[in-house]
């Protein structure tokens, strides 16, 4: 069989990407369970502040950052190659793993040298070496040449096939490619007006409140960006595997339409407790937030019937017999629906956090660590696992290994998950800040309070470690040692109402991008304007660590 | 497109939860004047500890008995360190930081406000007698879990108001001078 | 979309029942942490 035929013409970039991502996030996860034993103020080897900070930046980055990124690639790369078999570019695509990894390099060095650890936030007016911002800069940079080929392959696919609209994996994965490239432009501009001219001497001053506001025009889509993959499994992939038929095509399509819409307009929300931006930008922000919580629940909703039909098709009875009737057992259909059952609770934290005053309960408390836990480590990050499971084999052709631990994987990061989740959110509501070396606090009566949950939490970090420990054997002894075959094919679930044959306007994603656009201008554009109103001063870097 | 009943149902649904957080969140805000801390004003970071606004820092009382607190965050503390405030009378804190971005929190209360290098944060609360821990909430380098001190609020009866002056008024803003 | 598949019941009823459960769950909660934690401290105001 000629590479051309075969089902993934590229199958090398596909699996460069998800080698990168499974690496990383073996790293980030033993990094994790030191830091979750550490702010319980229990001792580990190798304990210090020092190391302490340098393990949350990196546990940050290649989590957040580096693991995501290059399974989104990954997985767009399968998808591309699904839709129009041989990419437009594969010298595109190279180009861009290469660029991301030297960027990976260049940020990781500075990172494990204890030079910059100012967490994956990067907050100024903390200063890290130079190279960790040119690294992230590079690391995204390579990332818009993935959504580039996502685009041209979104456009080839058009091309062909006339009147007749590109499959939804494809239409989300290009939605998500759109929303990248938009978004990002916060964070680049961020990284080449301010920290890399400052942090290398070139000028010497920052404004801190800027910075933020360009990091955060960035951060919260990137949260889209993340889930957006996992949604496309669920939608594309997940009711087939479970035995059934997605429940809405047309609703799935404009759900990631509306992701182009709305995600980026919303940022301020992240900003709530910042001095120097009005209050009235931070509650349009706060309406803005609340409308994008939609599209998310009509997800639940969706995804749901599709597996309620496939829970009866496989003969499950009454209200909820479905749901046993669905084949917990399969290791990626598994960790897909535990994401899901995560993520309720994960959302309805986002509630929370967005309730402008309300946010003061939370902001900077152990609840935001369980939040994200629940988003992009569990939502995000588990869809991710069980998309390899599913991925995986059929690129590389080799079967999966240890299946038997790929089974009990995805439940050993509930139970994982269900303690660290739930003991930080009561920290959280009872005051214990984030990212703390430790929780002591010099003996106080109210710091001896949490030390209960503080303790649950790192019991959690533990079981976490240890489901992460499986998932990465899993995945090198299927890449290694896993029976050689051939490539199998991806086959979409189909959906209820059958193939969706015409382009309707949801599908116009260039269209919908130019309303995203004037939204930011007015959402962003605004308090951007007044605040190069103000008499501003400037910071010099600190290097604290 | 055509969208299954119990679908629909389901989305007027949503949109009336989501449009009732909002309301009550608004409503607040609006009638209640209860928002984030989102003072604007701005001060230069280099010559904070001898600017009025916040040299000295800590408690002052105002001629119309308003109570200030004037406190600097820098790596790792909070200046005065600790300090004594009246129960049950309304208390504005005027916070900035000196070097990175720090958070001040004054735990089990709502009360919280980032500490930006360059920018005055301001809120107005109220306090029970106690005793509360104040933390740092926002990383700032090494000693950020060290970055810690203690608010004292007793009975109004028993406070000894400060002898320092009242709160200077903020300088108004010099239009477009970077 | 179409009709549900033949022999189901015509309507997702099973998934109606579970996320009306989870909004019902997601509105108390809310008010829960809103009433319980946020109005019983004291308010904050610029």
């Amino acid at each position: 069989m000629s590479t051309e035929t075969r089902p993934f013409p590229q199958s090398r970039i596909i699996l460069a990407n998800l080698w990168v991502a499974i690496l990383a996030f073996g790293v980030a996860a033993a990094m994790a369970m030191m830091q979750a034993i550490s702010r319980a103020n229990l001792e580990v080897p190798y304990r210090s502040a020092r190391m302490y900070y340098m393990s949350v930046t990196a546990h940050g980055v290649l989590m957040a950052l580096i693991f995501t990124t290059f399974f989104i690639m990954g997985l767009g790369y399968a998808v591309a190659q699904k839709e129009i078999g041989a990419l437009r570019s594969p010298r595109l695509a190279w180009i861009s793993w290469t660029t991301s990894m030297v960027g990976l390099v260049m940020a990781a060095i500075p990172i494990f040298m204890m030079k910059a650890s100012v967490l994956y936030t990067f907050y100024p007016p903390l200063q890290a070496h130079p190279a960790f911002y040119i690294g992230i800069t590079l690391v995204v940079v390579g990332s818009w040449g993935w959504a580039t080929e996502m685009v041209l392959a979104w456009r080839e696919s058009r091309r062909r096939n006339g009147d007749h609209p590109v499959s939804l994996a494809m239409h989300a994965t290009t939605a998500n490619a759109i929303l990248w490239l938009f978004c990002t432009l916060g964070v680049a501009a961020e990284m080449l007006f301010m920290l890399i001219p400052w942090s290398l001497g070139w000028v010497a001053t920052i404004d801190p409140l800027l910075a933020r506001m360009l990091f955060w025009f960035t951060g919260h889509p990137l949260v889209y960006f993340w889930i957006l993959p996992a949604y496309t499994l669920w939608y594309t992939v997940l009711p087939k595997e479970a035995g059934g038929k997605l429940f809405s095509d047309p609703l799935g399509r404009m759900v990631f339409t509306m992701f182009v819409v709305i995600s980026t307009p919303v940022g301020l929300h992240h900003q709530f407790q910042d001095p120097g931006i009005s209050a009235k930008y931070k509650l349009l922000h706060t309406l803005l937030t609340m409308v994008i919580s939609f599209p998310s629940l009509m997800t639940a909703f969706t995804i749901c019937a599709s597996l309620e039909v496939a829970g009866r098709l496989r003969g499950g009875q009454g209200l909820f017999g479905w749901i046993r009737k669905l084949p917990w057992g399969d290791p990626a259909v598994a960790s897909w629906l535990i994401a899901m059952l995560l993520f309720l609770v994960g959302g309805f934290g986002g509630a929370i956090n967005a309730a402008y005053a309300l946010n003061s309960v939370v902001h900077n408390t152990a609840w935001i660590q369980a939040h994200f836990h629940l988003t992009v480590g569990s939502a995000a990050a588990l869809s991710f696992m069980g998309g390899m499971y599913w991925l995986v084999p059929k690129v590389s052709g080799r079967k999966l290994e240890a299946v038997p631990l790929a089974r009990v994987q995805p439940w050993l990061w509930f139970l994982g998950m269900v303690l660290f989740s739930f003991s930080n959110h009561i920290a959280g509501l009872m005051g214990v800040p984030r990212r703390v070396y430790t929780t002591d606090f010099g003996g106080s009566a109210v710091a001896k309070s949490w030390q209960v949950l503080t303790t649950i939490s790192a019991l959690g970090g533990v079981v976490l470690f240890a489901s992460a420990g499986l998932f990465v054997l899993v995945m090198l002894a299927t890449l290694l040692g896993g029976q050689r075959g051939a490539q199998q094919p991806i086959e979409w679930a189909e959906s209820l109402g059958g193939e969706t044959t015409k382009v309707t306007t949801w599908d116009k994603l260039g269209l919908w991008f130019v309303v995203a656009a004037v939204i930011v201008v007015v959402a962003y554009g605004l308090p951007l304007y007044e605040h190069f109103q103000l008499v501003r001063y400037g910071s010099p870097g600190f290097k604290p660590f | 497109m055509k969208v299954d009943l119990y679908e629909k149902i389901w989305m007027i649904a949503v949109s009336v939860m989501l449009t009732l957080f909002f309301s009550v969140i608004a409503y607040e805000a609006v009638a209640m004047g209860r928002m984030p801390p989102s003072h604007v004003e701005t001060i230069d970071p280099r010559t904070v500890m001898s600017d009025p606004r916040f040299a000295p820092q800590g408690v002052r009382v105002g001629p119309d008995g308003a109570v200030n607190v004037h406190v600097v965050g820098l790596m790792f503390t909070w200046l005065p360190g600790e300090i004594t405030l009246p129960a049950g009378r309304p208390v504005t804190f005027h916070i900035t930081s000196i070097d990175v971005v720090h958070g001040y929190e004054i735990v089990r209360t709502n009360a919280q406000t980032m500490a930006i290098p360059g920018y005055v944060s301001q809120f107005t609360t109220t306090f029970d007698a106690g005793e509360y821990l104040v933390v740092c909430n926002e990383y700032c380098g090494i000693g950020h879990h060290t970055m810690f001190t203690k608010l004292h609020v007793v009975p109004a009866d028993q406070w000894q108001a400060p002898m320092t002056g009242g709160t200077p008024v903020a300088p108004t803003e010099a239009p477009h001078v970077h | 979309m179409s009709e549900m598949p033949e022999g189901l019941p015509k309507h997702p009823i099973g998934t109606f029942a579970f996320v009306g459960a989870y909004a019902i769950c997601f509105v108390v909660a809310w008010f829960a942490i809103y009433v319980g934690i946020y109005l019983a401290r004291h308010p904050v105001t610029p």
